[in-house]
């Protein structure tokens, strides 16, 4: 683990990907897909949102992570009253200066945990676009670099909830990945229940990776090589999203650029240094689930996801795969 | 852009395949429905209709779900009432066929079931092979072609849905329908190996059908299923046994072939042979018939005679004639005068036939007219223009006398005296008088034939040949107002007119109707006569036992052609147009499948074992010849000569060998350059190497998928993997790869 991050290999990565995924799965038991979804994420450089009912661990899930990296972990837990600066930080005169000082707000960090993020008003869920496009902040003309690596994991109810603002297109398009907890299974769930502690603060968890070498392997994840006719599956899966008659619209680039780079992540955390079709394959549902709607209207947003699902898996049946 | 590994993958979905089946069902039901129109017999506008409505719902599939559900029920009431109906009505088979057509029709506006599907196949086969045997056309053998094709792959498609995936089409399946987009989806989806495989299988079936057709025994069946015939329309004006002056032009314009003849030798084949086919022996006011007398007299031969008859007269009269045959398929429809020379040995039908021999006439008729093509084969037959009448000399001589002496003397209408009967008043009798005595002025003898000739030429300088007619109106006799009016006319108006001239001269007349001349079909080597070539001539009483033909049209000639020679006149009496291509496949078929017997087998098993035999003495005596060379060879194995021809041969020889290789090369590579516009070499020979690995993968793959895989394999698998995949910077060196690969996979 004193590797520098110019001279990892793919192997190394895998390595620290594996560990990372071992400390979670401590916690968080029996939800082996999640947890490499959310570290495919990290190594993506790319913001979770994590959905599903209030108490199966989306919280959880996010202090372990931040408690497996050595970095610096704020939380945010939005409400409907929340303002823009309660998150980024606000311009204060300071009268002994006599000139206004930035206070910085829980953003500049690089976990940022925003709990329950469709509580809040659309005005402040919109103050996180663009730091959770470029890493910056700007406030008053002046802008602040938060830290580096930035991950923001966002959690939240399912939009019929009572009390809820659904989360606007351009801000789901920023999210990499959405995820579902779901329920754990029986041997899990005895599991958790037989357990002593069950409070955020007591998560038992070491810290496995540093935040260089987060960085380090993000870096390398863009280097992972994809081959022509990978890069033409990859295509072709995004434009059958476009041409599917039922979808209200297809995937932008931007979710395409997010599958390849879901992609080449994976291709890392099984050790390869090029992707092959089966890493396109597996990413395309977690990737684009969240960007696509339907055209008709449906009641039920839960039977809207799962539609969704549904027609994302036949297209990617039906696009045949290089060989 | 499109991959070649893309493609392979590609399939056909499920929605696709109910489709394609239920397309091909419908495209049955059109097949068979056309093949029912094609019988062209007066089976009313059902099948007309059911074609147009199942051709609508082919082109636009959506259609059947918007036939409401009660018109379902309505329509199997409605179909029993109509079919109680039809079958009181009409006759069986016709009742049968349209009880067909309606069920295809129900069928194919409905979105099928499964055994829907396979309903619909038996019906059409039904269908098929009813018209197919009531026509014997042409068609039939396309139509029965389209049709095994498409059952097939309708069977093979539904099987398809049998294994595991069960669905029908629905509204839904054509929701968004348009045809072209269907094709090229389709096409995108072709996997072509599937298709040359359904190809092979429809070789197989094509010739396994023709070693049955050559090798089946046949049998006449004939009218041993005699519910199996239906009566055709009415045969043309002018070949029925009652013409109305006049009425044969109608025919002029009709250039669809009438009849075909294969001829036995092409050597002195006269260029305009005369057809005959009906004798006119009856006159009065402007109707020319057959007389009652004659019609009582002509002879239905008995049931022995039915498959032939050799009429005795002939062979008292021509003693030599030869044994070559003519065969004629005389088209469904035409006449039940059967047209020959008139003078012939015998006559065989292919079929039982019933039929009346007038040997008066010399005419010969079946029952009823063929609603399908007629053969029959004439052996011995001869073009000479005096048919012979023995018995009548004796008969016709007095009562010619007393006509002379009392023009109004009306004999009882008995057969020779009404070839001389001229039903006019005293004032037209006068008039042609007059002209017969103009043209007797010109015959130095009392010749009855050389009498026909000068008044023919008489007509001729009166009158001019033209089909476009004026309409002569007025009282009195229609010809004789015709010869005096100085009008153009065809045919008929000249032997009417040449047979009254005759008739006041004394002379026994008669009009013959038929066909003359005819057209050679350079294709297929046989005689076509179309309908606008029926024509009327004069048979003269010679007044010693023969009927001489005299023809009195102008133009009408008679010449002795030799197809052999390559002359003008036979070049434009031979037709190489379009038409008689298409024509000859008609008599193909005739000759080669309707008219296949016996002895056509013996000829092909002859044909096949002169050609082995043949073939067989060529092989062998190229071996001998090859033996002594090599013997030559060994004595004297380095001889100059010989090394240098084996050198030089050795030499181009691998010479072509290299060139076929680089070209091969050159080709391959160039497909590349085409997929990824570039033009550098290094990258095929890398993409080579990607598409190598890529192929092994797949089998691993597919040998994988039951099997625990070893260390080993999957150490292979990742570097075909990086090969397949990989960047080319990080690749292992590629052949140790694949021959590792390729080793391990034998061992799976």
């Amino acid at each position: 683990m004193s590797h520098s991050s110019t001279n990892l290999s793919a192997r190394d990565v895998q390595k620290h990907a594996a560990a990372l995924k071992e400390n979670i799965s401590k916690v968080i038991k029996g939800k082996e897909d999640v947890v490499e979804h959310l570290v495919l994420c990290l190594l993506a450089s790319g913001h979770l949102l994590i959905e599903d009912l209030p108490g199966v661990g989306k919280t959880t899930l996010a202090y372990s992570l931040a408690k497996s990296l050595d970095c610096d972990f704020s939380r945010i837990q939005f409400t409907s009253d929340m303002l823009p600066t309660d998150v980024i930080g606000v311009n204060i005169y300071d009268d002994r200066v006599r000139e206004f000082s930035f206070k910085k707000g829980p953003i500049f960090s690089n976990i940022l945990l925003a709990d329950e993020i469709n509580r809040t008003t659309p005005k402040t869920q919109s103050s996180l676009l663009e730091v959770m496009d470029r890493g910056k902040v700007s406030v008053d003309g002046e802008t602040f670099a938060v830290g580096d690596p930035f991950i923001v994991i966002a959690t939240q109810n399912p939009v019929d909830y009572e009390g809820t603002f659904p989360l606007p297109d351009s801000q789901m398009d920023r999210f990499f990945m959405r995820l579902h907890m779901g329920y754990p299974d029986f041997e899990s769930e005895i599991e958790i229940l037989s357990a002593r502690e069950n409070s955020y603060d007591n998560l038992s968890l070491e810290t496995m990776i540093t935040p260089e070498e987060v960085k380090g392997c993000q870096s390398m994840v863009k280097d992972v090589f994809v081959e022509d006719t990978v890069l033409h599956y990859l295509v072709k899966i995004v434009e059958a999203t476009r041409t599917e008659t039922e979808f209200r619209h297809g995937v932008s680039p931007r979710g395409a650029l997010a599958l390849k780079a879901a992609s080449q992540a994976r291709a890392l955390y099984y050790g390869r240094d090029f992707v092959i079709p089966e890493d396109v394959f597996s990413m395309t549902l977690p990737v684009f689930v969240h960007r696509l709607a339907l055209k008709r209207s449906t009641s039920d947003p839960l039977e809207e996801r799962r539609v969704v699902t549904s027609l994302l898996r036949s297209i990617c049946d039906s696009v045949p795969q290089p060989i | 852009m499109q991959w070649w590994a893309c493609r392979r993958q590609d399939r056909l979905n499920r929605g696709d395949v109910s489709a394609i089946a239920w397309f091909l069902g419908n495209f049955l039901a059109l097949v068979s429905l056309s093949s029912v129109v094609n019988l062209e017999s007066s089976f009313s506008l059902i099948p007309w209709f059911a074609l147009l409505a199942s051709g609508s719902v082919f082109q636009f599939p959506r259609l059947p779900g918007r036939i409401p559900p009660w018109f379902w029920k309505l329509s199997n009431v409605l179909l029993v009432v109509f079919l109680v109906i039809d079958f009181v009505r009409t006759e069986f088979v016709q009742a049968l066929i349209n009880l067909n057509v309606l069920l295809i029709l129900l069928r194919s506006l409905a979105y099928r079931k499964k055994w829907e599907d396979m309903q619909l196949i038996l019906l059409c086969m039904f269908v098929i092979v009813i018209s197919g045997v009531l026509s014997m056309s042409l068609s039939f053998g396309v139509h029965i072609v389209l049709f095994s094709c498409c059952a097939m792959a309708l069977l093979f498609v539904i099987n398809l849905r049998e294994n595991g995936m069960d669905m029908a089409v629905n509204a839904e399946t054509f929701q968004h329908f348009s045809w072209i987009i269907f094709v090229q989806h389709i096409w995108r989806k072709m996997n072509l190996r599937h298709f040359a495989f359904g190809l092979f299988l429809f070789g197989i079936l094509i010739s396994v059908t023709a070693v049955i057709f050559v090798s089946f025994p046949r049998f006449h069946m004939g009218r041993g299923i005699p519910f199996l015939q239906i009566k055709s329309a009415t045969s043309y004006t002018g070949f029925s046994e009652n013409v109305k002056f006049g009425e044969i032009t109608s025919i002029k314009d009709d250039n669809s072939v009438a009849m075909r003849i294969d001829i036995p030798d092409v050597a002195n084949f006269p260029s305009a042979p005369y057809w005959r086919m009906l004798v006119l022996d009856y006159y009065f006011n402007g109707h020319f018939g057959v007389s009652e007398d004659a019609k009582a007299r002509r002879e239905q031969q008995p049931e022995s005679n039915r498959f032939g008859y050799r009429p005795l007269t002939l062979n008292q009269h021509y003693p030599d004639l030869g044994e070559e045959k003519w065969t004629f398929y005389l088209e469904g429809g035409v006449s039940r005068f059967l047209p020959t020379t008139g003078v012939y040995r015998d006559i065989l039908f292919q079929k039982q036939e019933s039929f009346f021999f007038n040997r008066y006439h010399h005419t010969l008729n079946t029952e009823d007219v063929s609603p399908a093509v007629q053969f029959y084969q004439v052996r011995g037959m001869s073009f000479a223009d005096k048919i012979p009448d023995p018995n009548i000399t004796s008969t016709l001589t007095p009562i010619t006398k007393k006509l002379l002496e009392d023009p109004d003397f009306f004999s009882p209408a008995e057969y020779p005296a009404t070839t001389l009967v001229v039903p006019v008043n005293d004032e037209e009798r006068d008039y042609l008088k007059e002209s017969v005595e103009k043209i007797r002025s010109r015959v130095p003898d009392n010749d009855p034939v050389k009498f026909a000739y000068v008044a023919s030429q008489w007509l001729a300088s009166e009158h001019i040949y033209t089909t476009s007619l004026n309409a002569h109106t007025g009282s009195g006799d229609p010809v004789v107002r015709w010869i005096r009016s100085g009008d153009g006319g065809h045919c008929e108006y000249f032997s009417a007119a040449l047979v009254l001239l005759c008739r006041t001269a004394g002379i026994p007349a008669r009009v013959v109707t038929g066909f003359h001349g005819g057209t050679w079909n350079g294709y297929e080597n046989y005689f076509m006569v179309k309908n606008s070539e029926a024509h009327a001539w004069v048979e003269v009483f010679d007044g010693d036992n023969y009927w001489v033909r005299v023809d009195p049209t102008p133009g009408g000639t008679q010449d002795i052609i030799n197809l052999n020679q390559a002359t003008t006149e036979v070049e434009s009496f031979v037709d190489s147009s379009v038409t008689a291509y298409v024509d000859s496949l008609r008599i193909l078929w005739y000759r080669r499948v309707v008219n296949f017997d016996n002895q056509d087998q013996i000829e092909i098993v002859n044909g096949f074992s002169i050609t082995m035999e043949a073939l067989m003495e060529d092989i062998r005596g190229k071996l001998k010849a090859f033996a002594n060379e090599f013997k030559a060879m060994l004595q004297d194995p380095f001889n100059k000569e010989r090394m240098t021809l084996f050198g030089v041969t050795f030499g181009f020889l691998f010479l072509v060998y290299l060139l076929v290789r680089i070209l091969l090369s050159r080709l391959r590579a160039r497909a590349y350059f085409k997929f990824f516009g570039t033009r550098k070499r290094k990258r095929i020979v890398q993409l080579k190497d990607r598409v190598l690995a890529g192929k092994l993968l797949l089998r691993y793959h597919q040998r994988l998928e039951s099997s625990e895989a070893s260390s080993d394999v999957l150490q292979s698998v990742s570097d075909l993997q990086i090969i397949r995949f990989g960047s080319v910077n990080r690749w292992p060196t590629v052949s140790p790869v694949l021959k590792r690969a390729r080793k391990l996979i034998k061992t799976i």
